[in-house]
């Protein structure tokens, strides 16, 4: 089929707003009396709250407003759209605090200044209970508790014990057959760190309450509907009591898909009765944002002679901090890597430890698992003298192919991802000393959530789409181009306004790459509901029949006779005095069956073997984006996920001392640079989906397998092999020391 | 973040505020380390004394004598200054290490120096080259060698109401040449894991060293000067082994800690790598 | 605390503001004088975010406070187009697809501008290293450092 919008690498439609400084973000949002709210952390990791007192910051000048928990209705929530739904979480520190950082009170003051004063002259009386900080600390038989009534929580699950809250387990056929069968068995574990999301916008927002007790939030999120519906239950208030406003994001990747100080910012507002805004310090982002887990892996995998995979075992430990939200299910779907293994079985546990809550930062707790199976995977290849490519390629899934879970892959682009590095001479065999190469395979999926979208022509022929769907990736662009292809109209001639809670029907998270996918699906829906509504109009105004006409330069034309046309403004002015009324399409689409993604990635690096340090000189990746909306916008994906997968895998990482993270700031808590990061080949491979148009998720998949690929290419330039992300340099020049005894 | 803000418009006057409250007024230069420590609570002035406005404190001179330094001189002018490019191109490169360039059209040679961090940038390569801080006070003037500048982490021998008014550097010796290495995870923006200044300066023919002088950061509570390396260097003809064992020196004389940016065994390590390479970088230089 | 008058010119357009001493210059610009186009990402100068020109040099807003800006020339993002016309920079980096979220935009292309106006054909070294102060977490820099190599081929 010829398009002449989708499939083009067209600017985004949002450019000159945010080139101009004029794009709203939370912090930009200013109301007449406006009052500043910060929270006070807790200083310990595990302690019981004895006491607090707040008269003398109440008593302070300036101070409006001083919350505690006992402000709202004592109860444990959980998100549901964010499963499992198990309710451990308060949406302030109660009876104790679980993790350094913790809000246990907040204050509204006239300014920052005066508002953190009051914070040093409230009293909380703590009394310090032993904790539990790692994975092994929490998993010993007498381990500190973090939550002693666990078991009393709405939506526990049978298998909690201890620390260990959630379990989520897979198998086909018999492992310990398979390893018996196996010529060699490969036995290996591997860590992975905290890691913060680091958008450089930090959480934003304000909240408002007008004199009949109705609330408006403005917040910065990826999720308004989920925070409507956590601040109702948390401050029991009707839904309909409630409006979110969401604002630009400022880089979410995950991150902001939770509610954070939302309900304190509203609880403040109520009780100051004066418009709050809340932005978080870098630091505090750092406290108690929702990082990725860490997560420690073990892996035993069976192989035969010439690298053909028999059976795999995978124990995937996910470290979840002091309230549920690691991604642990993710572990068992995507921790054997996108191969036909006959024998599997797949093992995940939530643990919880003193440590901030995670949560989910792109490809929730794929790049974790990847980096253990695929450096494995480059461990077994090596060790069997056979081309960690060759691996892949005999391993890897086709179609009707099943994963351990009893996923059956359809259509699938994971061997072309493999064929594309190699086409492009990604992946080489030439190689010079000191340099490496490296391979990595992997998987995710796109997400499945339910979208509703509104379409409607204004009299001048301009074109108005209202969706729920959040615009982080640059997705807003793509589904206008989508509209646009479908009314035949330009794009610019359609306008996207950001809705509300109140003035959009419920729409699903941004999240799980799905919004070209989901929201494509809802988009379509509605332009061809509108485009039937025109057909029919203009069918009856100029005499002729719905299947003669067709749409274009934003007319509509009897085909082959371009005189008789009318333009889409001419028909919304006539629709007015007919009984149609006004031209409004709908879609809303609900829940669609996730489409599996690949990405296979080649990094190429410099080692210097006695600093350790380790230079990406190259990154290369291709991707099965089932059909590319945007390529210029896909590119941009596929070289910002690469760029983070990068940090992950040579220098970000949250570093805990007794809970307390050490280095809650930019400077420590280090990102790549433009001086770090390398230039970068994509390739876009379009095997299309069952979805729209045939795409499939972008935004998500390229971080996971980059970490791997890199790893792999240090191993190939400097001979060692580290097993715990991120490769520092101190690491490797611990490996090498070690490896020349 | 809280403070009155002080702007005297002569140095005397600074002096003596700064001297009547010695705990309570801290110097802003640039204000790219004060302003972050305040903002971080590490550091809670009651009075920031700024003192940009003061004359005499800025500028870049050079002549027969060498160059003059004035504290308040941006780390982005000794970055890009065609004099210091070409007689101490080693300055310029330990400058252009430092931050973003944001940074260094803020931050000032004074700050990077006062601040006293062990892992100051303009630290090692300045003790290398020999240079002198100008110290004015209350109670006249004194001249302090570099590496006598730095009392401890955070600290200096500046006494109550004195100032850094400026740093010389003395005029380079034909056949010399400096190098400065600094080691961090990312290639802008850090904070040195270790870093190591060498200058060395060759007999007027052959191979022969007739000086060397070497500096180590982020391995000491202070900026450190290796004599025991350069004294294994001193005198001979330097060959890669030998650079070694100056390297094995260095190591023997760093006292380096460990915290969240690297470990003490790690940056002992690396003292002996970067002291090493830092050697033989200048000697090349050194021989062109 | 007593506050203190200052005089800015941003933008071309003279403002005078009472600030507290301690009011950091991004403070002033964004809640003060209300061109929000500025952004704090990290208030502690290791982003970029706040990146404006002062007397045409790239700074931190967030590492200067008002009362240090007294009497001087200021460039904010607000202050780029002309009558109406995008800045070679604006335009190049929506052609190039250099904007994903837009957070680091208005600071990254100051940060380009003053590359450019002190050295008009840089390397994509030089490049690098002159916006290595600014943190993208979107876009890998691919596309920002094609978007300002381009602006510098045709300077």
């Amino acid at each position: 089929m010829a398009f002449s919008v989708v499939g083009k690498g067209l600017p985004r439609i949002d450019g000159a707003s945010k080139v101009r400084g004029g794009a709203v973000f939370g912090a930009d949002v200013k109301l007449p009396g406006m009052l500043i709210g910060v929270f006070l952390p807790s200083p310990h990791a595990h302690a019981r709250i004895r006491h607090i007192d707040t008269y003398r910051a109440e008593g302070l000048p300036g101070v409006k407003g001083v919350v505690t928990a006992q402000d709202a209705p004592s109860l444990r929530y959980c998100t549901p759209a964010y499963g499992p739904s198990l309710c451990d979480r308060t949406f302030m520190a109660r009876s104790k605090v679980r993790y350094f950082g913790e809000p246990v009170a907040a204050v509204a003051a006239v300014d920052e200044e005066t508002a953190r004063e009051a914070l040093s002259l409230i009293a909380v009386e703590y009394e310090e209970i032993p904790a539990a900080f790692t994975i092994p600390d929490a998993l010993l038989p007498d381990a500190p508790l973090v939550h002693e009534e666990l078991l009393s929580y709405q939506g526990v699950g049978r298998e909690a014990r201890g620390n260990i809250y959630l379990q989520r387990s897979a198998a086909r056929g018999d492992v310990s057959r398979g390893f018996t069968e196996s010529d060699f068995v490969f036995e290996h574990t591997f860590a992975t760190p905290m890691v913060h999301q680091s958008y450089v916008e930090p959480h934003a927002m304000v909240a408002a309450v007008d004199d009949a007790g109705r609330a408006t939030v403005w917040t910065t999120t990826q999720a308004p509907f989920n925070i409507r519906s956590d601040l109702a239950t948390i401050l029991q208030m009707p839904l309909s009591q409630i409006r979110v406003v969401p604002l630009e994001v400022g880089g979410g990747f995950g991150g902001k898909l939770f509610t954070t100080l939302e309900p304190i910012c509203l609880l403040l507002a109520r009780k100051a009765r004066r418009p709050v805004r809340m932005v978080m310090s870098r630091e505090e982002e750092f406290l108690i944002a929702r990082p990725r887990a860490a997560v420690t892996a073990r892996l035993k995998t069976g192989v035969k002679r010439d690298g053909t995979l028999v059976a795999r075992e995978g124990e995937f430990y996910f470290d979840t901090g002091a309230y549920q939200g690691a991604p642990v299910s993710f572990g068992v779907r995507f921790g054997l890597g996108p191969y036909r293994i006959p024998n599997a079985k797949a093992d995940a546990y939530g643990v919880y430890t003193n440590k901030v809550s995670a949560g989910y930062f792109r490809a929730p707790g794929a790049p974790q698992v990847t980096f253990a199976s695929e450096s494995q995977m480059d461990i077994i290849a090596r060790e069997l003298g056979i081309d960690p490519w060759e691996v892949r390629w005999k391993n890897a899934w086709e179609e009707g192919d099943e994963s351990v879970t009893g996923e059956r892959m359809g259509r699938i682009g994971l061997k072309k991802t493999l064929e594309e590095v190699r086409r492009r001479g990604m992946w080489r065999a030439d190689r010079e000393v000191g340099r490496g190469r490296g391979l990595a395979c992997g998987q995710w999926y796109t997400g499945g959530g339910a979208t509703s979208a509104c379409v409607t022509i204004y009299e001048d022929g301009t074109v108005g789409l209202l969706t729920g769907a959040i615009d982080i990736t640059g997705s807003r662009t793509g589904l206008v181009q989508i509209l646009a292809e479908e009314l035949g109209v330009a794009p610019e001639r359609i306008v996207v306004p950001v809705p509300d809670t109140d003035t959009i029907p419920w729409t699903g998270e941004t999240s799980g790459s799905r919004i070209t996918y989901g929201g494509g699906a809802a988009v379509l829906q509605a332009a061809r509901d509108v485009k039937g509504q025109i057909l029919g109009l203009v069918a009856e105004k100029l005499e002729v029949s719905a299947e003669d006409l067709e749409l274009g330069g934003g007319r509509v034309y009897v085909k082959g006779s371009r005189e008789k046309s009318l333009s889409l403004g001419e028909v919304a002015l006539a629709a007015q005095g007919t009984k149609v009324g006004a031209l409004l399409g709908w879609g809303v689409v609900g829940r669609l069956s996730p489409a599996p993604v690949f990405a296979t990635q080649v990094a190429e690096v410099q080692v210097d073997a006695e600093t350790g340090q380790v230079e990406v000189l190259k990154l290369g990746g291709a991707q099965d984006v089932g059909f590319a909306v945007n390529p210029l916008s896909v590119a941009g994906q596929m070289e910002g996920g690469m760029a983070q997968g990068m940090g992950y895998g040579i220098m970000e990482a949250m570093i805990f001392f007794r809970g307390k993270v050490e280095n809650p700031n930019f400077a420590d808590g280090k990102v790549p640079t433009a001086a770090d990061v390398p230039s970068m080949a994509t390739a876009i491979v379009e095997e299309p989906s069952d979805g729209p148009l045939g795409v499939r998720g972008v935004g998500e998949m390229p971080i996971v397998p980059t970490a791997a690929a890199i790893a792999n290419a240090i191993h190939d330039a400097a001979g060692v092999r580290i097993r715990e992300l991120p490769v520092t340099p101190e690491r490797v020049v611990a490996a090498v020391k070690e490896k020349r005894g | 973040m809280r403070f009155e803000f002080v702007q005297p418009s002569a140095l005397q006057e600074a002096m003596q505020f700064l001297a009547s409250h010695q705990d309570e007024a801290a110097i802003l230069a640039g204000g790219t380390d004060i302003l972050v420590q305040v903002k971080q609570k590490k550091r809670l002035p009651k009075y920031l004394v700024n003192i940009k406005g003061v004359s005499g404190l800025d500028g870049i001179t050079y002549n027969g004598q060498g160059l003059r330094l004035g504290a308040l001189t941006t780390i982005r002018t000794i970055e890009t200054s065609p004099i210091i490019k070409e007689k101490y191109p080693v300055l310029a490169e330990a400058a252009a290490t430092i931050g973003s360039v944001q940074v260094r059209n803020r931050g000032t040679l004074g700050g990077n120096l006062c601040n006293a961090s062990p892992a100051a940038d303009m630290a090692a390569p300045l003790i290398a080259l020999g240079a002198t801080a100008r110290i004015l006070g209350p109670q006249g003037e004194r001249t302090v060698s570099m590496e006598e500048f730095f009392a401890g982490p955070g600290k200096t021998v500046l006494g109550p109401g004195e100032v850094l008014a400026e740093v010389a550097v003395p005029p380079p010796s034909p056949r010399s040449a400096g190098a400065y290495i600094k080691l961090g995870p990312r290639k802008a923006m850090d904070i040195a894991v270790v870093g190591v200044a060498a200058v060395v300066t060759l007999e007027s023919q052959g191979d022969r060293c007739r000086d060397v002088r070497i500096a180590l950061g982020s391995v000491a509570p202070i900026p450190l000067r290796a004599k025991k390396a350069e004294t294994v260097l001193r005198g001979q003809v330097v060959s890669y082994d030998l650079a070694v064992t100056a390297g094995h020196k260095a190591m023997e004389e760093a006292s380096p800690i460990t915290d969240i940016r690297g470990s003490a065994e790690y940056r002992r390590d690396m003292v002996g790598v970067l002291t090493r390479r830092a050697v033989l970088r200048a000697l090349e230089a050194a021989r062109t | 605390m007593v506050k203190q008058v200052v005089q800015l010119r941003i933008n071309g357009e003279d403002y005078e503001v009472a600030v507290e001493p301690y009011r950091t210059l991004l403070d002033c610009i964004r809640d003060d004088i209300g061109l929000t186009g500025t952004k704090k990402g990290c208030d502690l100068g290791d982003c970029g975010a706040c990146t404006v020109l002062v007397e045409g040099k790239s700074v931190n807003s967030c590492l200067m406070l008002a009362v240090e800006a007294q009497g001087k020339d200021v460039t904010t993002i607000e202050g780029l187009a002309q009558n109406g016309n995008l800045h070679p920079l604006q335009e190049a980096f929506i052609q190039y697809g250099a904007v994903q979220c837009g957070y680091c935009t208005p600071g990254m292309i100051l940060s380009a501008k003053a590359l450019l106006d002190e050295n008009p054909h840089p390397t994509e070294l030089e490049v690098r290293q002159a916006i290595a102060g600014n943190l993208c977490r979107c876009t890998g820099y691919v596309k920002i450092v094609e978007a300002i190599m381009a602006v510098a081929g045709t300077g």
